[in-house]
């Protein structure tokens, strides 16, 4: 396993425990835990959750230093991202993209971090699938 | 080709609300049980599972308990993981022969196909019998999957 492997680890680790926690508590945890028989229960589950669960910014720095590292390895300088040599290509284009969008995931992070958002969050999820759909072509792509 | 990214899509999606799963069983066992004690851990984590997915006042065909999520989603990752590697060119008389162990991209997955069987049995304890226990040896199997997935991802066409 070599040093290219252990960030790709690191940076799938740490992506799948800042969504997966996002998705599973939107999607599934906090609309069972409304209907937990007696309440009681659900309350404690739902406040352990909102205790321990803050996993946005530790992610975050996990997948920035390993994504910025990522991209020394791969020989991507400044000067090629700098000269715009790097967003010409395709490949180049695709990491804009995922750029822009793990940008605004930071904004909600910011902002909203989490706390409760009926309704932003789910925005915040839009972001998230088309960050990993973007993440799949970058590694799965012809280019 | 648009076909095979959408089932990758399809199993990353499942493979993330999965690890929510196992982190939100991680994230409350070890707290309530040091809060309450581990009778009355036992008896919120059997209130939890028996509470109904998809919520009553969503009208819906189906309705499953809590305790069965982590089950469902194995199911599709099974699925969707076993037409990714019949993909790679890897049929079942391959995998039943040992065949498939000829280079890494085959070891890989038989690493990761023992930990999956490990998982699976983890996860069937959790849902039964959900403990602090359980739930970290479930987590701990879950990075060993993810990782292995990770290496495998970049072996493909190796």
């Amino acid at each position: 396993m070599n040093a290219y492997s252990v960030l790709v680890a690191l940076h799938v680790l740490a992506a799948l425990a800042w969504f997966g926690h996002m998705f599973f508590w939107s999607l599934v945890a906090g609309l069972s835990l409304k209907e937990v028989d007696p309440p009681e229960s659900g309350r404690r589950v739902r406040e352990a959750g909102l205790r321990w669960g803050g996993f946005g910014w530790p992610s975050l720095a996990v997948l920035g230093v390993t994504g910025v590292l990522m991209i020394v390895l791969n020989n991507i300088t400044v000067h090629h991202v700098v000269s715009g040599e790097f967003w010409s290509e395709p490949l180049g284009r695709v990491m804009a993209a995922k750029i822009v969008l793990v940008g605004c995931m930071a904004a909600y992070q910011w902002f909203v971090g989490h706390r409760p958002a009926p309704r932003l969050i789910y925005l915040n999820m839009v972001f998230a699938i088309a960050v990993i759909g973007l993440s799949i072509l970058r590694v799965r792509s012809p280019w | 080709m648009a076909a095979h990214l959408i089932i990758v899509f399809l199993h990353i999606m499942t493979s993330i609300v999965w690890v929510g799963y196992v982190l939100f069983w991680t994230i409350v066992a070890g707290p309530i049980a040091r809060s309450g004690g581990s009778s009355e851990a036992a008896r919120v984590f059997e209130a939890v599972n028996r509470a109904p997915w998809p919520p009553r006042k969503i009208p819906t065909p189906f309705r499953f308990k809590f305790s069965q999520v982590g089950g469902l989603l194995l199911i599709v990752l099974a699925i969707t993981g076993f037409v990714l590697v019949v993909a790679e060119g890897i049929g079942p008389g391959d995998l039943l022969s040992g065949r498939f162990l000829a280079d890494r991209f085959g070891r890989l997955l038989a690493a990761k196909l023992v930990f999956v069987a490990l998982l699976a049995v983890l996860q069937f304890r959790l849902a039964a019998r959900p403990s602090q226990r359980s739930a970290y040896a479930n987590l701990a199997a879950a990075v060993v999957v993810v990782v292995l997935s990770a290496l495998l991802a970049r072996s493909v066409g190796k």
